[in-house]
């Protein structure tokens, strides 16, 4: 609405333009700020966006150096789940669940587990050798290694 | 209910699951659709739509609204050994056969390595793109697979089957080969043909395919090609009825996901030379994803060629879907059909079996309407 004011309403345009930057911003550091975390033990360093999409769309199902990964996910209410798949695979959280749907009731593979959210998922990882998942970036610690998003 | 489990190898698998009840993890997951649809428009008062040929499931004029064509309720128990040995077991209850429950999948899955999976046991079988997930709603664009692609007798098999998924370049590879046999008494698929309540045996043996997908981020290809014995009989009167024949079937499909768009493409060729029958299968979809939304036009249509005399099967099918991802586990559906039947005169005798000798009528042209409710849990 705001944005339909801002070009009927040229006075108010450097106000609005500072507001849309604003809350473009705000949105994008909310809910699209994900890192995907691993192990510190696994013998994994960077991962490629592809690599990460492939994962958890269940198109591979292991990364040199480690086999067989658990994968975790974030609950299905967290918007984070859908920015994640969103963001590297360009897939909605539903689309994803439907690809899993399909292979986990034909035996092709087992869906990633879920999480109850940001705390658990890093516990789970830090705990485990062979398990990944992704957590906003404000909840990585030195627990876990950030394998993808790392800035 | 669970007449499949007489089969000694399927009793062992089960008595092998429930052994050592200790020793391994157990998750249980399932599946479900609530449809409804209507004919609202039939070229005869006997016209009728089949929904899904496997398991009989038609809509006719005689009926308002019907819940059970396209209804089902899947459980799924995975019981996990060790890190690769584990064991599946699906059961699927239909509205299609007055709720009775079947067993669809049950066998142990041997992780060998890194990329190869051996499974044993009763399986699906992987005729075509969505054969091994035609009863998961969720998974389908559509409220129902295409029945003139899907349209087939025999759905499952006892066997095994080996899975080799590795990276090929860019590309992924899942390839499977499998071996079998399935035996089905009282095929409702026959019922379609020979009459309601026929009830003919078929059997196909020396069942053995090879399956093969590849995928790059939004296009995936596949092939595959099943060839095996087919036997039918009347237990009635097996003597006089009794007819075998080989058969192969081959399939090629190609999914595109990209941002917006979905197409679905898929052809098939199956021949049956010992009854001079020669069928060709197609079909074509493109949807467009808005958000949740997913509104998609699709056309299918079968040509069942028989160069013996036998009355030829033709028929065209239209639909126009809509899906609204409601979460990520579930989904509402519309979807209007219009079927159009090309076929000759005495293809069925569905609606009239007691006169029936060789067949009487058409299917007729159709319009269905109809809406769902799949969820997965």
């Amino acid at each position: 609405m705001y944005l339909k004011i801002c070009l009927m309403n040229s006075r108010f345009l450097r106000a609005c333009a500072l507001l849309a930057a604003l809350s473009f911003a705000t949105a994008a550091a909310s809910a699209t700020d994900f890192v995907v975390i691993a192990n510190p033990g696994a013998n994994l360093t960077g991962l490629s966006r592809e690599q990460v999409a492939d994962l958890f769309l269940g198109k591979s199902a292991s990364l040199p150096g480690l086999c067989c990964p658990v994968l975790i996910d974030q609950p299905e209410s967290s918007p984070l789940r859908e920015a994640f798949y969103n963001g590297v695979a360009g897939k909605s959280a539903a689309q994803a669940k439907s690809s899993w749907a399909k292979m986990y009731f034909t035996g092709k593979g087992i869906p990633p587990k879920e999480g109850k959210g940001n705390d658990e998922i890093r516990a789970m990882v830090a705990a485990n050798r062979n398990m990944l998942g992704y957590i906003d970036r404000s909840a990585a610690d030195s627990s876990v290694r950030i394998v993808f998003g790392e800035k | 209910m669970l007449h499949h489990l007489k089969h000694p190898l399927l009793a062992t698998l089960l008595a092998l699951t429930f052994s050592g009840a200790q020793a391994f993890d157990f998750n249980g997951s399932g599946f479900l659709t609530l449809a409804a649809g209507k004919m609202i428009r039939g070229e005869t008062r006997d016209a009728f739509f089949v929904s899904d040929y496997g398991q009989g499931a038609i809509y006719d004029r005689g009926h308002g609204w019907s819940f059970g064509p396209d209804s089902k309720l899947g459980l799924q128990g995975v019981a996990v050994f060790d890190h690769d040995w584990s064991m599946t077991g699906q059961i699927v209850a239909r509205g299609a056969d007055n709720g009775q429950v079947d067993l669809e999948w049950l066998y142990a899955s041997y992780r060998a390595s890194e990329n190869i999976t051996l499974q044993a046991g009763r399986k699906r079988l992987p005729l075509f793109y969505y054969s091994e997930s035609q009863d998961v709603g969720l998974t389908l664009p559509w409220l129902r697979l295409p029945p003139a692609a899907y349209g087939w007798d025999v759905v499952n098999f006892n066997g095994a089957s080996v899975l080799w998924r590795t990276p090929l370049g860019k590309w992924n590879s899942a390839a499977e080969v499998f071996y079998g046999a399935e035996t089905r008494r009282g095929n409702p698929y026959l019922d379609i043909y020979n009459g309601r309540g026929a009830d003919w045996d078929e059997k196909w043996n020396n069942i053995r395919g090879l399956s093969w997908t590849v995928s790059r981020d939004w296009l995936e290809l596949r092939v595959s090609y099943v060839a095996s014995g087919l036997k039918y009989w009347n237990p009635r009167d097996v003597a006089a009825t009794f007819s075998k024949t080989r058969q192969s079937v081959l399939s090629l499909a190609a999914a595109i996901d990209l941002d917006h768009w979905l197409i679905r493409a898929e052809v098939s060729k199956i021949d049956r030379p010992g009854f001079a029958e020669h069928d060709r299968a197609a079909l074509l979809g493109a949807g467009y994803r808005l958000g949740k939304w997913l509104p998609m036009i699709t056309f299918a249509r079968f040509h069942g060629r028989y160069l013996d005399g036998t009355p030829n099967e033709r028929f065209d099918n239209l639909s126009l879907s809509l899906r609204y991802d409601l979460t990520p586990s579930s989904a509402l559906k519309l979807q209007f059909d219009s079927f159009k039947d090309r076929s000759d005169v005495g293809i069925t005798c569905y609606q009239d079996p007691v006169t029936c000798l060789s067949g009487s009528q058409r299917y007729g042209d159709s319009r269905l309407l109809g809406v769902s409710y799949d969820l997965v849990f």
